[in-house]
């Protein structure tokens, strides 16, 4: 005799009486339709690597009325400006504390706050993994109601190393186990916030596509759960850890927002195509326009974009225009980044400190992160021009948070970490300042400042404890 | 194209005070013994008496960690369900690699992004599948009705897919979930659920085992005959079991060595038999990489491709038609080669495919001066003797060198007119503490091979005209000794003990997922010895592999009581 089963889907639909409150379903998708409703903060942490060129990113002195240096170019123009702020005297007191490989240590410590979990030597230093959960991965856990709890876009971060080196977000615990890959693929982040869903279908259709879907997925989150109870303890551990991803996956299809405005489908890539340096202007705005549009209708609230691994070989030659043979075959990335010279003057090893070389990776660097701060300014731009529900823009409520594993190349610093943030999340900070903590807050504080700034309750410590002092005040409204 | 994946500029630099090889090294190709006898469990192969006698008494399979299907293994397998050759799973996210391999246990690390990426592939499949319903079904609805069609697909099609016979609680389940679908959509639509929901499974993405009754020790269980039928093909073919391996496991012919025996050497000897060798190899030596480095433009990504096809295909020939010996393979003058290759290699000749061509039998040894392995370690226009020595050690020796302590100097000197790179390198490397104790050993190796430029092409002498001088002294082996040039190299090491317990070690690894163990004493002794008998038959320890109690056991932990 079956038993009587409310299966989730029908739960969460709200049948037999019961109501969810579905986030902003019927809201969204109006532009322009001002209303008195409070707009969700969203947040990004948005990745490149091999930290920056101080001389020409850093503002000369703190306040207000900051130099926009040449990195930051694409930012000077009189809609972005106001919604720029620099932070500046914040060090990785965690990746200090784990040592060994720079870009190892600070990759793994950028968003945990933490040293090193599985510490291994090798021929470059010791490396490791995160040590802990990253701030993305935390601060989604506060918030709920978004059919995804959190988004992870990524530009050939999956290509070349394929370990510590690759991964910015962890889960609960961190270490390998733990690490959180982002998606490359933006057909795969696609179907993710949008669904499968054919172009032109009906509300109706787009009702029973759904409907099919989370069926098999009800179907198949029995078996795992009968096969698991049959095995021993590892075993019966992982699948249960799929079993929830898969209970997840349903229920983002469930609340999923169909009448979101959507971006055109991304064109698919072969592996090796979705992997080639010169396909990284297309991929990357492929993955902003899904990602703003996943913002705008509230698919999710805490996203990371991740632009390649730590100390890539990316060569950017078929881009950016210039000339490129002063640096012989180090034209890659990671190579440019050590032939340049610090602010302080230092250069990588042995290297010379004033060749034709050095002075010319400085300006390579500087084209490299200039063509960053361009995307940035695109993504930023878009999120300006979209109506939020309060009447404001997106960007009004969004902060967009750009990290790196090290500040300068040359020397692997962990401090003066050169944090820009984009958007003020709907005024809880500050914007259009430069601020300048001294080298004497650890970016543990950074992130608490934030966490408290996304409206979340009691967020007053994260990371190694060790190195928390509190919120970094004066960056709060 | 991406740079190479070291540092172009940095040397790897070791420093070391005691011997290369000893434990205490955990680098990434495991617990780094020198003595080649497992984990320092000690004792010559064959052991004593009574160790052999223990042997003999009980069973202890080791831990069968349960196997996710790797990217590779899923698009294979969807192949052969469905004859989709769409190959989803090329933009999975990756398998973490764990000790050379991505088809680890540990190595199937769990995301959202993996589990969305693999709803969507099962969706497409699906779809498509159904679009020649009637071949999908190999069933006449029309003429038998609907359901009992669809009942008979359930358990005919389910049995392949999930790779076990369904059993009636798991047919009814699908018959009630069919039925259900069938209510709201058309019977295509069903069936397109049915197979949607399969393609999900655990029994489908997994390898689950359970075995069959304990055996009075109640330690051990044999597996059943889906279970050794799974674990054959996936070894041998990389996907999932074909109708006669299936049937054999409903025969029960699976039980028994002999058995197990006559199908692996079916599925090696097979042309599908190819897959698994050149999977192996290609992780192995890192071919995957060929695609990604740069070097002079003349080496082009057809060049690279060509590469890697050439040495999968000498690995091939070498186990699977030749003599199937490690020593062979060590020293063959041969490789696969095509008019493209022959020509960039300087001996024009050859047609459009790849054929087995007799190369110089003064210059070449087989694997060793395969161009790919020689173009991978090295730098954009320099070789790499540290690269290339570290390479021999570590995957040919299994005896990883120590890392090098932190901030040292680790850049290439730059090349110099009067000065032999050889002589840079010595001078840099092997007259300073603490780089010398271990460059002594890793560097000889690699200068064995410096008259293969950056791309595997022979050269004379170097860019500045110098001459080179390959001759040193092998090192920290088992067959140590002094040698003129890669040839003489080449001998001492088709005679080492050490390295063909070397393969030994990596094909346990690639074929159970994971590490040996002390538990795995006893299979670890019985394939050595049937190794050394063979001398070093690679297609003979292959069989061996599959009819070991490892491979055909399953520790009864593994299954809840």
């Amino acid at each position: 005799m079956k038993r009587f089963q409310l299966s989730r889907r029908a739960v969460l639909r709200g049948t037999g009486g019961v109501s969810l409150a579905l986030p902003f379903l019927e809201i969204m998708g109006r532009p322009g339709r001002a209303s008195a409703a409070t707009a969700p903060k969203r947040i990004v942490f948005w990745y490149t690597t091999c930290g920056t060129v101080m001389q020409t990113w850093r503002p000369a002195a703190a306040g207000k009325n900051f130099e926009i240096k040449a990195i930051l170019k694409p930012f000077d123009t009189p809609e972005l400006r106001p919604h720029l702020t620099l932070v500046s005297g914040v060090s990785m007191e965690a990746a200090k504390k784990s040592g060994g490989n720079g870009h190892a240590a600070g990759m793994t410590a950028m968003m945990t706050c933490r040293s090193y979990k599985e510490r291994k030597p090798t021929e470059f230093g010791d490396v490791g993994w995160g040590g802990g959960i990253s701030i993305d991965q935390e601060l989604k856990s506060h918030i709920k109601g978004t059919p995804l709890s959190s988004l992870e876009l990524g530009i050939q971060t999956q290509g070349q190393y394929k370990n510590f080196y690759s991964y910015m977000s962890y889960g609960k615990d961190g270490g390998s186990a733990n690490a959180v890959p982002a998606d490359d693929d933006p057909v795969s982040t696609y179907k993710r916030v949008f669904s499968s869903l054919p172009a032109g279908a009906t509300r109706v259709e787009i009702e029973r596509i759904i409907k099919r879907r989370t069926s098999v997925l009800d179907f198949v989150g029995e078996d795992y759960k009968t096969l698991s109870a049959r095995l021993g303890s590892r075993d019966r551990m992982l699948l249960e850890r799929h079993a929830n991803l898969i209970r997840e996956l349903e229920n983002g299809l469930v609340t999923l927002n169909t009448a979101c405005e959507k971006p055109a489908q991304p064109g698919a890539l072969a592996r090796d195509a979705l992997y080639r340096d010169a396909n990284m202007p297309a991929i990357g705005k492929s993955q902003m326009d899904i990602l703003a549009a996943a913002f705008a209708c509230d698919q999710t609230r805490v996203a990371t974009l991740q632009w390649t691994e730590a100390q890539a070989g990316q060569v950017y030659s078929s881009f950016i225009n210039t000339d490129w043979t002063k640096q012989g075959d180090e034209i890659y990335h990671h190579g440019i980044s050590h032939a340049a010279v610090s602010a302080a003057g230092t250069t990588f090893g042995d290297n010379p400190k004033s060749t034709a070389v050095q002075l010319d990776a400085n300006d390579k660097l500087t084209l490299i992160n200039n063509w960053y701060a361009q995307q940035l300014a695109y993504f930023a731009n878009k999120l300006r021009n979209t109506p939020d529900v309060d009447g404001k823009s997106v960007l009004d409520n969004t902060a967009i948070v750009w990290v790196t594993e090290i500040s300068e190349g040359p020397n692997h610093s962990f401090n003066n970490m050169p944090y820009v943030i984009v958007g003020g999340l709907g005024g809880a900070l500050k914007t259009g300042e430069f601020f300048d903590y001294g080298n004497k807050r650890a970016h543990n504080d950074l992130f608490i400042t934030l966490g408290q700034a996304m409206g979340i309750p009691n967020f007053t410590t994260f990371g190694d404890p060790a190195f928390v002092k509190g919120p970094l005040d004066t960056l709060l409204a | 194209m991406k740079s190479t994946r070291t540092l172009a500029f940095s040397l790897l630099l070791f420093g070391c005070s005691g011997s290369i090889g000893t434990t205490g090294s955990t680098g990434e190709n495991g617990g780094g013994n020198g003595t080649g006898t497992g984990n320092g469990k000690g004792g010559a192969p064959g052991g004593t008496g009574t160790m052999q006698a223990a042997c003999k008494d009980t069973i202890t399979p080791g831990p069968s960690p349960m196997r996710r299907l790797t990217r590779w293994e899923y698009n294979n397998t969807v192949a052969d369900l469905l004859g989709d050759a769409t190959r989803p799973a090329e933009k999975f996210v990756p398998e973490a690699v764990q000790l050379g391999f991505d088809n680890n246990a540990d190595g199937a690390t769990l995301s959202a992004v993996l589990i969305s990426q693999q709803e969507d592939a099962a969706s497409q499949l699906a779809s498509t599948a159904v679009t020649k319903l009637s071949t999908l079904l190999g069933c006449d609805s029309a003429a038998k009705g609907e359901l009992p069609c669809a009942s008979e697909f359930i358990a005919r099609f389910g049995r392949r897919a999930l790779r076990h016979t369904l059993s009636a609680t798991e047919r009814e389940r699908y018959e009630s979930f069919y039925t259900k679908e069938r209510a709201t959509g058309t019977y295509a639509e069903a069936i397109e659920q049915v197979v949607h929901a399969m393609l999900l499974s655990p029994y489908f993405l997994y390898r689950p085992e359970f075995g069959t009754s304990p055996l009075d020790t109640k330690a051990a269980r044999k597996l059943t005959g889906h279970e050794m039928a799974s674990r054959l093909s996936y070894m041998f073919w990389g996907s999932m079991p074909d109708d006669i391996l299936l049937d054999a496991a409903d025969a029960d012919t699976l039980s028994t060595p002999e058995g197990i025996k006559a199908q692996a050497e079916r599925l090696l000897m097979h042309p599908r038999g190819q897959a698994s060798i050149k999977n192996f190899f290609g992780q192995w030596g890192g071919l995957s990489q060929l695609s990604s480095i740069t070097r002079d433009k003349i080496f082009t990504p057809q060049l690279a491709a060509l590469q890697m096809q050439e040495t999968e295909a000498f690995v091939d020939e070498i186990i699977r038609k030749d003599d199937g010996r490690w020593s062979t393979m060590l020293t063959a003058p041969a490789s696969f080669r095509n008019d493209v290759l022959s020509a960039f290699y300087g001996q024009p000749g050859g047609s459009k495919e790849l054929a087995r061509v007799a190369l110089d039998p003064k210059r070449t040894s087989g694997l060793l001066t395969q161009g790919s392995l020689l173009t991978l370690h090295a730098h954009p226009g320099q070789t790499s003797p540290v690269l290339r020595g570290k390479f021999l050690l570590e995957r040919v020796f299994c005896l990883p060198p120590p890392p090098p302590p932190n901030d040292v100097d680790a850049t290439v000197p730059a090349p110099d007119p009067n000065v032999s790179a050889r002589k840079q390198l010595e001078q840099k490397t092997q007259t300073v503490a603490p780089c010398m104790g271990c460059h002594a050993v890793i560097n000889p190796p690699g200068f064995a091979f410096d008259h293969f430029d950056s791309m595997g092409r022979w050269r004379d002498v170097e860019d500045n005209k110098l001459p080179i001088d390959t001759s040193g002294e092998l090192s920290g082996t088992d067959v140590d000794g002094p040698f003129g040039d890669h040839m003489d190299l080449g001998k001492l090491v088709a005679q080492s003990q050490t390295s063909r317990e070397c393969v030994i070690t990596e094909w346990f690894r690639y074929t159970h997922g994971r590490d040996h163990l002390e538990v795995d004493t006893c299979t670890m002794d019985e394939l050595r010895t049937k190794f050394e008998a063979s001398k070093g038959n690679i297609r003979q320890l292959l069989l061996d592999m599959a009819q070991t109690e490892a491979f055909r056991y399953l520790a009864s932990s593994e299954v809840a009581p």
